[in-house]
């Protein structure tokens, strides 16, 4: 216990050193407790939405051998089941599918649903609210879908009469509402909701039902309480969760989420481990006199090791503490930022904070391990001290090494490796979407880049420093040097910059070329302005119609069919366009072989059975001009049939649907084949089409056209979606807005923890150097020069990190480009590599004024420093 | 006219670069009033290279701290070519270390990560001086310690001896009025100390530069010209070791 008193005094002597090892505590688990606690709130708000349309329900058990029969229950199997743990309630239900007479109306089928409302009191969303509860007796609760089949509203009564099962009753509308849960997916039956007591004594049922629904605690116990039940009751039940099978469908967006929130956390924790070394060094080096008395009047390696660690240990209770406390706190800021963020992307519901105690627990304990594990450095750094040490000024022993010839090779064999792996398993990512070759290979090329700048430092920092040599002067010896010789604490800070930027640098020159490539591709996609969708389809003639129509200028109809080829196994779109429209309406393509396109499109529309078929496709399979290709088509009625179709022409360029263009697997091989609409009916059995291209006349508004159109057009079809593509833009646009927002906000996040750790790495250095500054004093240095001298070391780092952000992202963007350029063969429009120009200003911008905030303090404290207090000996 | 000449041309009146009057630093622990240094007036005059002796904490390092304008006195004022410096602006100050006043200390003190040729040139660097300028006075001044044939090499590739001659080609780098060296010999061995010195004495004679150097070692007060005396802050006494 003397060590922890000792250790307890040293803390209370040097206040500002243990403030510092304590803030960079606080910081790494406040970042991590705000990322974990604040995806808890996301994940949360994201998992209420999603289970918003499934009401109280979390858990079905049905009669195992079929789900049609009735579950015979008492009241102490229901109390076994409530019981078992985080099971808050349970209820027997019963649907059941009837058929009766009523209302002077014939045969109706119905489906009458007898629900307990204890528990199904947010079964539905009824209006008014509240009606569930008012479910005895012979009131009823019907669905929209029977109020407007069979003409019913509340207040009424329907008589219900079946002989068949000798029933004649009769029931109280008291509500019309929408019920939720597995009911909703019958969206089209007319239901009929009653107390399950009703419907038992309705036909004889006493203490059966078809399910017994129950509700648990926290969607995150379903599948203990599924186990749980399965032990005691084992197959007899089928164990049915729409939630959780809700959950098991979106698991990997929350999984997305939770990793991206995690990646940096975990990030800002390896700083903070770096930092608490870096800082406790330091610490011990300044104690070093103390740490050799200590040994000269007989302590043992272990009470040395136990003395430091102990109070790493005590600055780790205090900072994983506050850490967690404050990242309680930061996390409402993360929530509300991430929020209005991805707000465009996918909606959430209330963000709210959720203290989870395990959370909470994983984010201190964390912070704990990783305190003793950094802690393990320095007190093992400690216990070599000699008591010698302590009596001379120390040796550095400045290596001359000025490349690290071995890791400059891991370098760049890890970036060449990471290029390799980029372009030998980057294309299937983009035809599979499996990105985790890219993942894999943005990992090497970074690690790459990092090891080869880190082992080749004294070459990268001259260089940067001879760009601020007019700035620098007399400190750029120093300053390159000092970037140099501490090379693994430089690597380490750049490394802290560089991360941050490679993502945004990737992704921005991303989104900057696919939005300069967008409206280039919606008009090379289609040619024509609005893409109008209807249902249910209509003929195909109704184009005459609509090309009579204000603003229209042309209108091709279309449909398509994927298409089997016996022994291949890729497939063919078989696009049925209207020949005649068909240059106004897609853009205007040559013929790779055969006829020009005019001619090949009138042998389209006077021979059946005749295609213009994609070149690519056609070497494929070894087909030319004039050759018969068999197609397997599918019919209307799901059947398919083998049928042979003449090609007139090869198109070098196939131009598919807009509809594939945002499935990035359809940049990759799109195989397809035109042929005339006429033959829609021979081919597939229908000549009813949903889709229609219009090209509106020029000089029109396009969305006040399309405005007009939905006017006229929405009273003739059930649905009808028009896309203009200016809209489509804009939309477009607004994913890529937010989806930048998003990697915003993660390098937003990543700067501020760069931007801690040069201000505690300059600190660090600072103090390690005081005596150096107090001879550069006294030699004449100014305090504006010694004040450039620390400013310009974090500027350097900086900039070294902004360079291997800049680049590596760079790189990557390009190695992927090129790898969607050349998998994509077919690609039907450019991909230039454009340069994300304004970004890489602001990165820069903002990297120098990171490095100059950060570094303010410690170069402020540098200034300050007394001559005679810097060399002074103790 | 011809038989008034003025001793100074003939090297009989010497020039004083350094005056103190009534210098006092006094440090305060709790209650009590340390006088490190109490009423010290003396004048150094350049080409006299002069020592100070003293048991420890008779106040040495705070005399040489005061005229080197690194700490600042409680009283008195001190006077360099005759300016009195208590009254100047911290620019003024900075001025003085770049230009008049060289330091020499005990553990060498030359920036590590700079080579031999490096640390002597930084002062001109500091100051602002024209390349090729820098790159004569370095070049001669290694050469005057005898360091030519070492310019390349880092500190900590040196002997004590030689990265003292370092720091004394360093200090004599801007040509200043007047050196202060604070035991520079107290981590050399007898032999390497007195070279050292002889360099350092030599130089300063040559170019008539003011010399302070704090020692213990009598044999090496005994190579200068003039000896002061220290004790519980005040000048006790001196001694001319050459007559
Ligand atoms: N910063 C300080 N605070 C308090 N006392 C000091 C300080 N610096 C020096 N002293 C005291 O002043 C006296 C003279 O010190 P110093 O000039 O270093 O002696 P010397 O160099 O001759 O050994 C000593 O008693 C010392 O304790
Ligand atoms: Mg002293």
């Amino acid at each position: 216990m003397g060590l922890l008193k000792t250790s307890l005094r040293t803390v209370k002597k040097r206040k500002s050193r243990a403030a510092l090892i304590i803030i960079c505590i606080t910081i790494g688990v406040a970042v991590f407790a705000g990322a974990n606690v604040g995806a808890d709130g996301v994940e949360n708000a994201y998992v209420t939405r999603l289970l918003s349309t499934f009401g109280d329900v979390d858990l079905t058990l049905s009669n195992s051998s079929n789900p049609l029969y009735s579950i015979q229950y008492n009241q102490s199997l229901l109390s076994q089941l409530l019981n078992t743990p985080h099971v808050e309630a349970v209820a027997p239900r019963i649907s059941t599918l009837q058929t009766f007479w009523f209302n002077s109306t014939g045969n109706n089928t119905l489906l009458l649903i007898g629900i307990d409302n204890i528990l199904d009191n947010q079964f539905g969303s009824v209006t008014p609210p509240g009606l569930v509860n008012q479910l005895h007796g012979n009131n009823c609760i019907i669905n929209q879908v029977a109020a407007e089949i069979f003409n019913l509203t509340s207040g009424e009564n329907i008589g219900l009469y079946s002989p068949l099962i000798g029933v004649n009753e009769t029931v109280h509308i008291i509500g019309v509402g929408v019920f939720q849960g597995k009911f909703s997916v019958e969206k089209s039956t007319p239901i009929i909701v009653l107390n399950i007591e009703f419907i038992q004594s309705l036909f004889h049922l006493e203490n059966q039902a078809t399910e017994i629904v129950l509700k648990i605690d926290s969607y995150r116990n379903i599948e203990t309480v599924i186990n749980n039940l399965r032990n005691i009751y084992g197959d007899k039940f089928t164990y049915y969760s729409q939630k959780l099978e809700a959950l098991e469908k979106s698991e990997s967006n929350i999984l997305v989420l939770r990793g991206a929130l995690n990646i940096f956390s975990i990030l800002a924790l390896i700083v903070t481990f770096v930092l608490i070394i870096v800082v406790m060094l330091m610490n011990i080096s300044e104690r070093k006199r103390d740490l050799g008395i200590m040994r000269s009047i007989g302590a043992s390696t272990r009470q040395i090791f136990s003395y430091v660690i102990i109070e790493t240990l005590l600055y780790g209770l205090i900072g994983s503490t506050v850490g967690t406390l404050t990242g309680i706190f930061l996390s409402t800021y993360m929530l509300d930022f991430l929020g209005a963020a991805i707000s465009t992307i996918t909606t959430l519901g209330e963000l709210s904070i959720i203290l989870n105690p395990v959370t909470l627990i994983t984010c201190f304990s964390t912070g704990m391990i990783i305190v003793l594990l950094a802690g393990n450095i320095p007190a093992i750094a400690a216990t070599r001290i000699t008591i010698l040490e302590t009596f001379r000024p120390k040796m550095k022993g400045i290596a001359r090494v000025n490349v690290l010839k071995k890791s400059l090779i891991l370098g760049v064999i890890l970036l060449i490796s990471g290029s390799i792996t980029l372009y030998l398993l980057g294309g299937g990512m983009i035809l599979t979407g499996n990105f985790t070759p890219i993942l894999l290979s943005t990992a090497l090329i970074t690690a790459g880049l990092i090891i080869f700048f880190s082992s080749s430092l004294y070459y990268v920092s001259r260089g940067v420093s001879t760009i601020f040599k007019p700035l620098l002067k007399e400190s750029k010896a120093i300053i390159e040097r000092y970037i140099a010789r501490n090379r693994t604490r430089t690597t380490f800070t750049f490394t802290m910059v560089a991360i941050g930027i490679v993502f945004v640098i990737f992704f921005s020159s991303l989104a900057v070329t696919f939005t300069a490539t967008f409206s280039t591709v919606i008009r090379v996609f289609t040619g024509s302005d609005i893409k109008m969708q209807v249902n249910p389809a209509v003929n195909y003639n109704f184009t005459a119609e609509l090309r009579t129509l204000p603003g229209v200028q042309a209108v091709s109809p279309s449909y398509e069919s994927w298409c089997t080829i016996t022994g291949e196994d890729f497939k063919i779109a078989l696009i049925f366009i209207d020949p005649d429209s068909f240059l106004d309406v897609y853009p205007r393509i040559n013929t790779a072989s055969g006829p020009a396109i005019e001619d090949a499109l009138n042998t389209l529309k006077s021979v059946n059975k005749t295609i213009i078929l994609a070149k690519k496709a056609a070497d494929l399979l070894n087909l030319t001009v004039g050759d018969t290709i068999t197609l397997n088509v599918k019919n209307i009625n799901g059947s398919t049939t083998p049928i042979d179709f003449n090609i007139v022409a090869l198109v070098e360029q196939f131009y598919g649907y807009p509809q594939y263009m945002f499935n990035i697997r359809a940049f990759g091989d799109i195989y397809g084949a035109y042929i005339s609409i006429s033959q829609l009916e021979d081919v597939i059995g229908t000549s009813n089409v949903e889709v229609f291209f219009i090209k509106l006349q020029t000089g029109v508004d396009q969305i006040q056209v399309k405005n007009e159109l939905e006017n006229i057009l929405s009273p003739r079809f059930e649905s009808l979606t028009l896309i203009s593509a200016r809209e489509w833009e804009n939309q477009i646009s607004s994913i890529i807005e937010s989806f930048s927002n998003v990697v915003y906000f993660f390098v937003g996040f990543s700067f501020i923890v760069a931007a801690i750790g040069i201000g505690i790495i300059m600190i660090v250095a600072v103090s390690e150097r005081r005596q150096e500054i107090g001879i550069l004093k006294a030699i004449g240095m100014s305090r504006k020069q010694v004040l450039k001298l620390v400013v310009c070391e974090a500027v350097i780092i900086t900039v070294i990190g902004l360079i291997v952000g800049i680049g590596g992202g760079l790189y990557l963007w390009f190695l992927f480009l090129n790898r969607i350029v050349s998998t994509a063969s077919n690609l039907f429009f450019e991909l230039p590599f454009i340069i994300p120009v304004n970004i890489i200003i602001y990165m820069i911008v903002t990297g120098v004024l990171i490095a100059l905030a950060a570094s303010a303090y410690p170069a402020y404290r540098a200034m300050k420093l007394e001559v005679i207090d810097a060399l002074r000996r103790e | 006219m011809a038989y008034r000449l003025d001793s100074s041309q003939l090297g009989l009146e010497k020039k004083v670069v350094l005056e103190t009057v009534n210098l006092s630093r006094y440090y305060k622990r709790g209650d009590q009033v340390i006088k490190a240094l109490d009423n010290v007036s003396v004048k150094i005059y350049r080409g006299e290279p002069t020592a100070i002796m003293g048991p420890s904490g008779s106040g040495k390092t705070t005399f040489l701290n005061l005229v080197g304008l690194l700490d600042k006195p409680t009283s008195g004022s001190i006077l360099i070519n005759g300016q009195d410096v208590t009254l100047m602006s911290s620019k003024q100050i900075v001025d003085l270390r770049r230009h008049t006043i060289g330091f020499i200390f005990q553990f060498y003190n030359l920036i590590d990560v700079l080579t031999a040729k490096e640390n002597v040139e930084l002062p001109l660097l500091i100051a602002g001086v024209k390349k090729k300028e820098r790159a004569q006075r370095t070049a001669a001044l290694l050469s005057l310690v005898g360091l030519s044939d070492r310019a390349n090499h880092l500190p900590d590739e040196l002997s004590g001896g030689e990265q003292q001659r370092v720091a004394i080609a360093r200090a004599l780098v801007n040509n200043p009025s007047l050196i202060l060296a604070d035991e520079p010999t107290g981590d050399l061995d007898s032999k390497t100390g007195r070279m050292v010195m002889k360099i350092l004495l030599d130089s300063c004679k040559e170019r008539d530069i003011g010399l302070i150097v704090v020692t213990h070692d009598s044999d090496i007060a005994n190579m200068m010209d003039r000896i002061l005396f220290l004790r519980d802050g005040r000048l006790i006494g001196e001694s001319r070791p050459g007559s």
